[in-house]
């Protein structure tokens, strides 16, 4: 396996501070998995450059060394892109972290690939915007790698993912050559949009390292309401009709009881009910009319769909906590297990209940613990499932009851990821959604970028062939390293 | 999902971990950001879920616990912010006091930095006799000037050394008397911690604790003799002391009053008191008495805010109290990550008339202070304050508030080497004074 | 030349007149008549023949809106034409693939909000049919007399993008035929969230089909809102002064408008949304401008994409920031009215009709290119007319794109079309090295 000799290492540590080099196995062990936690590898180095210029510099050297890259922010992902197949180096972001500029008039602001989600957002709260995107881990992901795995969110629904937000960015390519693309402007201006495929690429074009995003205007009112529900199947079914109301609140969010009763049982408890097998937390924003009329019609769904009692809050510590509350749902499962496994399977809107009853039916036949707490109004479910990785039998059968949920949804007209990305834990089902052919068209794009395959290698796209891994029995496509 | 208190076996490495605690983190990763030296380092090794990672590799013997994994757990100045915001309830403090406790155990440090351990938690830290010698040492290091001569050689250290507070007269290090009589009508009776270096470095807020306590209605008792919670000596390892120290604290306590709240002024002291119940677990003559005693223990801040007392104060409270504002309020560590107080001190703030107070950025994250870690990692605590003056600087409060010795000490540090004119108060001595300006 | 003479397999062949010319375009009924047309082409690229192949559907935008298309009509000498130029072109249309007859809709949910059809669809079909169930494709212009297909490939963004943004947001998905001898290969899917794989749909969105033709799309819907009306304001003395007060509103968030433009010396606003909500912000609007009778109803989006409807000669894109400064210079250079000015402040657009751009052509020269600051205002030419060649030149030289931007254009298209086949983008400039 390639690695450094003691004069690139030298000269890696001359180029990003003592700080920005990571040999030893020890601080190279972090690094071995990300929030995807059933497969690792260690990397042979982490870097972490502060600023572009270090970070091409440190491409040269890693690229002369032989060492391929997989870049990284705050490793939150939960596909396993951010960490190696087998050895390379990690070059994360993490030390990149300026706001380098916030323009309130053109409503834009130019950050580092590793500012992290949520400073973004109070950086530019004095000028009265946001930035949209929230995905639930936003107090610790970074705008780089939301950019890599164009992450959604629960706001997401109304404001959509982060290609929608993002105006230009800044990729070091494997020359170690710095390019930017767009800038603050609304449209490109010749060629091609080359930041919609760079979106979503999952660190497999290039590393980003300084992103330009679109800021809206807050707000002028929000509301939250929380409406609960006796069962799962007619809270789904309430969500469906909204979206066939065509209502349009900024986030339709469902949390079923072992959810609820887990963030309950956290420091993030956000004063959910006890009571309900099922709640839906909605936001609704804009003009204080269009809220109020908005949440009447809402809650009128929710009641004819079974609602037992709805709840309305406007007062902002409040809502506050209903939303810290939702977004650690995924950590305050780690009180029901040791491990959780996050699906992430998009279905039409209007089949949702029909794919929770698939995911359900799946976990009780292999004797599995499910909580669900997904971006409904998107059709985006995450069945969590508990399990502990020690236990073989275990993991096999989640990732069995994983396996179903996304067919299901692929036979449904859904898809296998929705904001997580495929990373190596999706690599394989890219063949229930896609064929050969479709697969080619994207190695295409990666090698106009990547000709060598330098970036990140071994992800989303499957190494071998679909029509090869068809041929394998079900439970054998199952990657699991014990 | 964790065992209680397990010890660990000397001889095994698996054994340096509890494992079991580390299996309740599911790695999101939601604790990076608010970790001090992962802010500082941006590496994902010196962070909560890094250094949980750490631990499970090698409890699974996957990673030898060499020198490269003690640095990282010394490196954690165990501000349990993490702890704070972890959805998965890890307790991470618990978990690197049973980690660093086992290193020392099986892999004990050198000689030196051994005598110096031993002349710290048993010769100095709890024995009044020698915590006065030590400040008699300084004292007179200060008035013949051997502290400047010395900074030099000591480097960094040296620097910091140069930035100790004055030791304060003897009026304001005497104790407390074993009774503060309530004023006026009287309501109940509490006891309260003077503790170790409180009464030598800063009597005078064990002082403005006791007269604000008594203004408000309470008969204030002292206990005699007692001198050390043993909170520093849990918080680097030393678990045997830690634990004999904590019972003779409640034998102590219990014998002045079984039931009176004990008071504490000291966050880093009374995240600590309030955990013997978890510490002394194993301890079947004092696992008991122990949560009982730890269930006892309340904040300085949280007793005022008690609707009674705040009652009985907020009409002693008056303008012309000489502090200047704007103040801000910095959050112990281990008052708001360890102990849950975040709003009691501000509204108390809030409360004294003719004072603006103004939110610092990231008032909840480290100082850098972190017990000893000031002393042993000077140069990594200083970089921990770093932003933290920043952002003192950008509040722009005249006046700095806490409620913990050691944060208060390095506060005066950071503030006299960036040349700022910001006094550090604790939040006692706001009060104390505030009611003084009525009388 | 013809385009027949390249042909092996027998193809349907009509004239269409493009940009005044008539111009003889195939038309393939079958996917499978497609790739093997375009199998046809490559085998005759790679035996020497000099011609390039472009997508259209019913070629309402040749010539504006995909000036690299225009410019074998007029000799057009951007760097994208340099590859093209003197070329025979032979064009295909997708608007075959939708049988006689059909809407060329595939799948049309309103439940969920989406739409699939075939790129070959008209869109006056699409929006008739998306209305009855409540919905609205995003760009709301052009109304009719286009193909989904066509829409998508040239970039086509209307007046709302001011709340929607740019139409390439609502793609969900694509089917793609490009050049290289696989057959249809998918994008993206047909749900409103969707991460798996590559976002190839995006990239193609705005190719102007020189990546491959679009066969089918996947469109996320907006609602009709419950209410909408358009505003329009009595004239203001000058369109810098009409752009002002939209700059204004836009500023001072108090309305949440569909769509803000200027057009001529009038300020448009459409405000749309809950009943309620729409009657406050109308009320705030009316106090801050002077209004003609507003016109509430369904149609006020369409009734303003119609005020909205253009031939812009020229397109200047800056920051909002910029947009005064911008129309100031411009409205110096204009000797007497600013008719033919469409100004999107949001957007940061200001665009001029070619006789606009005529009578203004010296000050242009003169005072506002030298003016304005090329990293910050981009300026481009879509007349494809003679008249404009020196400005052409000028403008060719004012905006570079990094080098790696342009090379990995270029490896993109050598990627999908390998044989070259296809004609070339409006690919940009090169920089120029430093060292």
């Amino acid at each position: 396996m390639p690695s450094l000799n003691r004069a690139q290492l030298r000269e890696l540590t001359r180029i990003v501070g003592d700080r920005g080099v990571r040999s030893d196995a020890g601080a190279r062990s972090a690094y071995e998995s990300d929030g995807f936690m059933l497969e690792r590898a260690t990397p042979e180095v982490v870097v972490l450059p502060r600023t572009t210029e270090e970070a091409a510099a440190a491409v040269r050297i890693l690229r002369d060394a032989g060492l391929v890259i997989v870049p990284r922010g705050a490793g939150t992902g939960l596909s396993g892109g951010a960490r190696p197949i087998a050895g390379g180096a990690i070059l994360g972001t993490a030390r990149m972290r300026d706001v380098l500029e916030v323009n309130e008039t053109d409503r834009y602001a130019r950050v580092q690939a590793g500012v992290v989600n949520v400073h973004l957002t109070s950086a530019c709260a004095s000028a009265g915007l946001f930035y949209a995107p929230d995905p639930s881990s936003q107090t610790a992901c970074t705008i780089g790698g939301n950019v890599g795995n164009n992450s959604g969110g629960p706001h997401g629904f109304r404001y959509g993912s982060t290609t929608r937000h993002v105006l230009g960015l800044t990729l070091v390519d494997s020359e170690g050559e710095i390019t930017r693309i767009g800038g603050p402007f609304p449209d490109p201006r010749f060629g091609y949009d080359l930041l919609g495929p760079l979106v979503g690429s999952e660190g497999m074009l290039g590393l980003v390292t300084e992103v330009t995003v679109r800021l809206l205007p807050q707000p002028r009112c929000v509301e939250t309401l929380l409406c609960l529900f006796e069962d799962l199947d007619a809270c789904c079914d309430a969500v469906s009709e909204m979206i066939a109301r065509r209502l349009e609140p900024s986030a339709i969010e469902i949390l079923d009881r072992l959810t609820i009763e887990a963030v309950e049982a956290s420091v993030l408890r956000a004063g959910y009910p006890s009571n309900a097998e099922a709640v839906l937390l909605i936001e609704v924003d804009g003009g204080a009319d269009e809220v109020a009329s908005t949440s009447e019609d809402l809650i009128a769904v929710a009641t004819e769909f079974g609602a037992f009692d709805s709840r309305r809050t406007t007062d902002p510590v409040e809502r506050k906590k209903l939303w810290t509350g939702r977004k650690g749902a995924f950590g305050a499962m780690g009180r029901i297990a040791p491990d959780l496994y996050v699906a992430d399977v998009v279905a039409p809107r209007t089949r949702l209940r029909e794919i929770v009853r698939v995911a359900a039916a799946a976990c009780e036949e292999r004797g599995l613990r499910l909580a669900n707490v997904f971006h409904a109004g998107d059709g985006n479910l995450h069945p969590n499932i508990s399990y502990d990785r020690r236990n073989a039998d275990e993991v096999r059968r989640v990732l069995e009851a994983g396996e179903i949920i996304m067919q299901a949804c692929v036979d449904a007209g859904g898809s296998l990821t929705g904001e997580h990305g495929v990373g190596v834990e999706k690599q394989k089902e890219m063949c229930m959604f896609f064929n050969d052919e479709d697969l080619d068209a994207m190695k295409a794009l990666k090698s106009a970028f990547d000709p060598v395959g330098f970036w990140n290698p071994g992800k989303m796209i499957p190494v071998r062939g679909c029509r090869e891994i068809h041929t394998k029995p079900l439970g054998d496509s199952v990657g699991v390293t014990p | 999902m964790s065992t209680e208190g397990h010890r660990p076996h000397p001889s095994t490495k698996t054994s340096l971990i509890d494992h079991a605690r580390s299996l309740d983190c599911i790695h999101c990763g939601l604790c990076l950001t608010t970790c001090p030296t992962y802010q500082l380092t941006g590496s994902e090794t010196s962070s909560p879920r890094g250094r949980i990672h750490l631990m499970r590799a090698v409890a699974e013997d996957r990673l030898e616990p060499d020198a490269g994994f003690a640095e990282e757990m010394d490196f954690c100045l165990v501000c349990r912010h993490c702890e704070s915001v972890c959805p998965a309830g890890v307790e991470f403090g618990a978990m690197m006091e049973f980690t660093r406790s086992s290193l020392r155990e099986q892999q004990p440090p050198g000689p030196l930095a051994r005598f110096a351990r031993w002349v710290g938690f048993r010769r100095i830290l709890p024995s009044r006799f020698g915590l006065k010698a030590a400040v008699l040492g300084l004292q007179l290091g200060q008035t013949l000037g051997l502290i400047r001569l010395a900074a030099p050689l000591l480097g960094l250290r040296g620097s910091v050394m140069r930035h100790l507070p004055k030791v304060p007269p003897r009026s304001e290090r005497r104790p407390l008397p074993a009774v503060t009589p309530a004023q006026g009508e009287k309501r109940d009776r509490v006891l309260v911690l003077e503790g170790c270096v409180m009464p030598e470095l800063f009597g005078r807020v064990n002082h403005a604790v006791a007269r604000t306590l008594s203004a408000t209605g309470l008969d204030v008792l002292s206990v005699p003799k007692h001198v050390c919670c043993g909170a520093l000596h849990a918080h680097n390892g030393e678990m045997k002391d830690a634990e004999e120290l904590a019972r003779e604290t409640i034998r102590r306590f219990d014998a002045v009053d079984p039931s009176a709240r004990i008071v504490v002024d000291s966050a880093g002291c009374g995240a600590h008191m309030r955990e013997y119940g978890r510490l002394l677990a194993n301890d079947p003559e004092y696992a008991a008495r122990a949560a009982a005693f730890g269930a006892r223990v309340v904040d300085y801040s949280e007793e005022l805010s008690l609707p009674a007392a705040r009652a009985r104060l907020r009409p002693l409270l008056r303008a012309g109290h000489g502090i200047e504002g704007p103040i801000t309020w910095d959050d112990p560590c281990h008052l708001c990550h360890g102990q849950g107080v975040v709003d009691q001190p501000r509204q108390l703030l809030d409360l004294v008339p003719g004072l603006e107070r103004r939110e610092m950025t990231a008032a909840n994250s480290c100082c850098g202070s972190a017990g000893i870690y000031s002393v042993l990692r000077p140069k990594d605590s200083l970089d921990v304050l770093a932003p933290k003056l920043e952002h003192l600087a950008k509040s722009g409060a005249k006046t700095l508030v806490t409620a913990n010795p050691g944060c208060h000490q390095q506060w005066l540090v950071g503030i006299g080497r960036e040349g700022m004119d910001v006094p550090v108060l604790h939040l006692a001595e706001v009060l104390d004074r505030a009611i003084s300006a009525g009388e | 030349m013809t385009t027949s003479s390249f042909l092996d397999t027998a193809v349907e062949v009509a004239e269409i007149e493009i940009h005044g010319t008539s111009s003889p375009v195939a038309l393939p009924r079958t996917e499978a008549e497609l790739m093997a047309l375009l199998a046809d082409l490559r085998r005759a690229r790679e035996a020497g023949s000099d011609f390039r192949a472009a997508f259209l559907g019913r070629g309402s935008a040749i010539g504006w809106c995909a000036p690299s298309l225009a410019g074998s009509f007029s000799g057009g000498s951007s760097s994208g034409e340099a590859a093209n130029n003197g070329r025979a072109t032979v064009w295909i249309s997708t608007r075959s693939l939708v049988p006689d007859g059909a809407t060329g809709i595939v799948e049309y949910v309103p439940g969920d909000g989406t739409l699939t059809a075939q790129a070959g669809a008209s869109i006056e079909t699409l929006r008739a049919a998306v209305r009855e169930g409540g919905h609205r494709i995003t760009p709301a212009g052009p109304r009719s007399g286009s193909t989904l297909g066509g829409i998508l490939a040239s970039g086509i963004s209307s007046v709302d993008r001011y709340a929607f943004g740019p139409a390439r947001h609502h793609v969900l998905g694509m089917r793609i035929q490009d050049a290289s001898g696989r057959g249809p290969t998918r994008t993206g899917g047909r749900l409103v969230k969707n991460v798996t794989g590559f976002d190839l749909h995006r990239l193609h969105a705005g190719a102007r089909g020189t990546l491959g033709a679009i066969l089918e799309a996947s469109l996320r819907l907006a609602p009709v809102p419950e209410a909408e009306v358009h505003v329009t304001s009595t004239p203001f003395s000058s369109a810098a002064e009409a752009t002002a007060a939209g700059l204004e509103l836009r500023a001072s968030r108090m309305l949440q408008p569909r769509a803000l433009f200027v057009r001529d010396r009038i300020l448009h606003l459409v405000l749309g949304g809950r009943a309620r909500q729409v009657h406050v912000e109308l009320t705030a609007a009316l106090e801050h401008l002077d209004a003609a009778a507003p016109h509430h109803g369904e149609d006020a989006l369409d009734r303003a994409v119609d005020a909205a409807r253009r031939k812009s000669a020229l397109i200047i894109a800056t920051a909002p920031s910029e947009v005064m400064t911008v129309v100031e210079h411009i409205e110096r250079a204009l000797p007497g009215s600013a008719a033919g000015l469409h100004i999107e402040p949001d957007a940061a657009l200001v665009e001029m009709d070619s006789e606009g751009l005529r009578a203004s052509l010296h000050g242009l020269f003169e005072s506002v290119l030298p003016a304005l600051d090329p990293s910050a205002v981009h300026v481009s030419l879509r007349d494809p007319s003679a008249d404009f060649a020196q400005l052409r030149d000028v403008l060719r030289d004012r905006h570079v794109a990094p080098r790696a931007a342009s090379e990995w254009m270029r490896r993109l298209q050598s990627s999908f079309d390998p044989a070259g086949v296809l004609r070339s983008p409006d690919f940009p400039p090169q920089e120029v090295p430093a060292s």
